[in-house]
């Protein structure tokens, strides 16, 4: 590579070490209660990282850099999500009832409820949520990261409330 | 109380995860491409490449879109900078590269504003192997410069500072030869006359030879087949970026292949996520390297790093390819 472009690059070496050792743990969580699986929450938040690098010329800013990045794990993740849906219809095809098992089940039988239902949430109810309170983000900032209305977002979010409560039924009256 | 119920259900679950550790992969992945080799992984993934690529010819013969680009206008049609570019912009630089049957040259445009039109820049670029793309190397010794250029229709002039009488130990004669042509054809695409004659002498001295090569006559360049690369990319450049928002990379260069077609795939640098290939076939005069386009859809590409390859298959059987990293932002 040329020499002059060494310095750009050391620059955006050092904002990904920086922003990784502050936020990777957190954008894997992040991604992977959007995706339901870690492995796979990993490689979205690797690639995230990755883009961000390349786009360290423009970014400059570690405060936008890290907005960037949480964009990118949202956005990646409804692409990593949607081409596993395609991938998961024939597993649950060909084994009715069993549904996809990510692995060894780690947590709690309230755990694996909290999962299953964000599972059967829809994609926008689920970011919503997700966003809102795990992030912590405003309405205004979930509807600008997702590209709708404020009025939408807060659709989303009660819609997305009420079928949570609906699929914890128990889980919900006694989180104890 | 529903809202923070939620809040702690979401961190309940997510907090659950301890993530693997991926520093070293996005290290790997963001590196500056001199830091690590794509020739390995090529190799290992040639035979898949071979097979994908006999399907590809397949299905352009059984009706395929239209894709033989071997005499498409708009290909390179000059030989000293790439479709598109404006006259006087990117110069023509010749490195040493690896193939299948050995060392061989590789074209390379370098972006230049040199008032000089690039001369100076172009043949020192040529001389040090200050090559963009990684793989690319000088197989002159260090510190041979350029003192002089003079440049006529008959004969080209260059005369260097520096240079070796005698072939260096540990010089390959053929390494010795790739030096001179390195030379020649960087002048003769600077001066962009076609193949006049190049003179090289050396600063208040006169020899008869130059690393051991007789160049008391001009010289006028090996055979194409003897020294050049049988497939070299023009565009893109190395490093270059893409915003995907423009959806499309036109991939540019010149070939010869065998079999009377080249194969371009654009690919994820780590892993093995293919964006697109194509096969191209070639002009079939057999005439030497002959122009080709490849493009390819961007639209859906996340953001990262890139390789393009272009493939061919060289007299022996051998693959030989020609590599650029490219990135794609958002």
């Amino acid at each position: 590579m040329a020499e002059h472009l060494s310095l750009v690059g050391a620059d955006a070496d050092i904002a990904v070490e920086q922003l990784y050792a502050a936020h990777w743990r957190q954008l894997v969580r992040l991604s992977a209660l959007l995706v339901h699986d870690q492995a796979a929450a990993e490689d979205v938040v690797q690639d995230a990282f990755v883009a961000m690098h390349g786009k360290w010329s423009r970014l400059r800013d570690p405060d936008k850099a890290l907005a960037y990045l949480r964009q990118a794990v949202v956005n990646r993740s409804r692409s990593a999500l949607r081409h596993r849906a395609v991938v998961e219809r024939h597993v649950r095809a060909s084994a009715p009832g069993e549904g996809t098992v990510d692995g060894p089940s780690v947590g709690g039988a309230r755990r694996d409820a909290v999962r299953d239902a964000l599972r059967q949430l829809s994609e926008r109810q689920r970011e919503v949520l997700v966003l809102q309170h795990y992030l912590d983000w405003s309405e205004a900032q979930i509807a600008d990261a997702l590209g709708i209305s404020r009025g939408a977002t807060k659709a989303h979010a009660h819609r997305g409330r009420a079928a949570l409560r609906e699929l914890l039924g128990d889980w919900w009256e006694d989180p104890s | 109380m529903n809202d923070q119920l939620i809040r702690d259900l979401l961190h309940e679950v997510a907090d659950d995860i301890e993530p693997g550790d991926r520093l070293d992969a996005i290290r790997a992945a963001t590196a500056p491409a001199g830091r690590r080799t794509h020739r390995a992984w090529w190799a290992a993934g040639g035979a898949g490449l071979l097979a994908a690529s006999v399907v590809t010819a397949l299905a352009l013969t059984t009706g395929g879109a239209p894709q033989t680009n071997g005499s498409d206008p708009a290909g390179p049609a000059s030989e000293t900078a790439p479709a598109g570019e404006p006259a006087g912009g990117p110069v023509a630089v010749y490195f040493v590269g690896d193939t299948a049957e050995g060392s061989r040259l590789f074209r390379e445009f370098q972006p230049t504003d040199e008032p000089d039109g690039g001369v100076l820049y172009a043949i020192d670029a040529a001389l040090r192997g200050d090559a963009l793309d990684p793989d690319y190397r000088s197989a002159w010794p260090a510190g041979v410069r350029l003192r002089q250029w003079i440049p006529k229709p008959d004969v080209i002039t260059v005369i260097l500072d520096d240079a070796p009488v005698e072939r260096p130990a540990g010089m390959s004669k053929d390494d010795a030869g790739l030096a001179l042509e390195q030379l020649v054809r960087t002048a003769q695409a600077l001066y962009g006359n076609g193949k006049v004659p190049v003179d090289v002498q050396l600063e208040q001295q006169v020899t008869d030879t130059i690393l051991g090569v007789a160049t008391t006559e001009p010289l006028r360049g090996a055979p194409d087949a003897d020294v050049l690369a049988p497939v070299s990319l023009s565009d893109p450049s190395e490093g270059l970026e893409v915003d995907n928002d423009e959806g499309r990379l036109t991939v540019r260069g010149r070939a010869s292949g065998t079999d009377g077609t080249v194969t371009t795939r654009v690919q994820r640098w780590e892993g093995t996520f293919v964006v697109g290939q194509e096969v191209d076939r070639l002009a079939a005069d057999g005439a030497g390297l002959v122009p080709f386009t490849a493009t390819f859809d961007l639209s859906d590409a996340p953001a990262g790093d890139y390789v393009v390859m272009s493939q061919v298959q060289t007299p022996s059987g051998a693959l030989t390819t020609d590599t650029r990293r490219f990135t794609v932002v958002e």
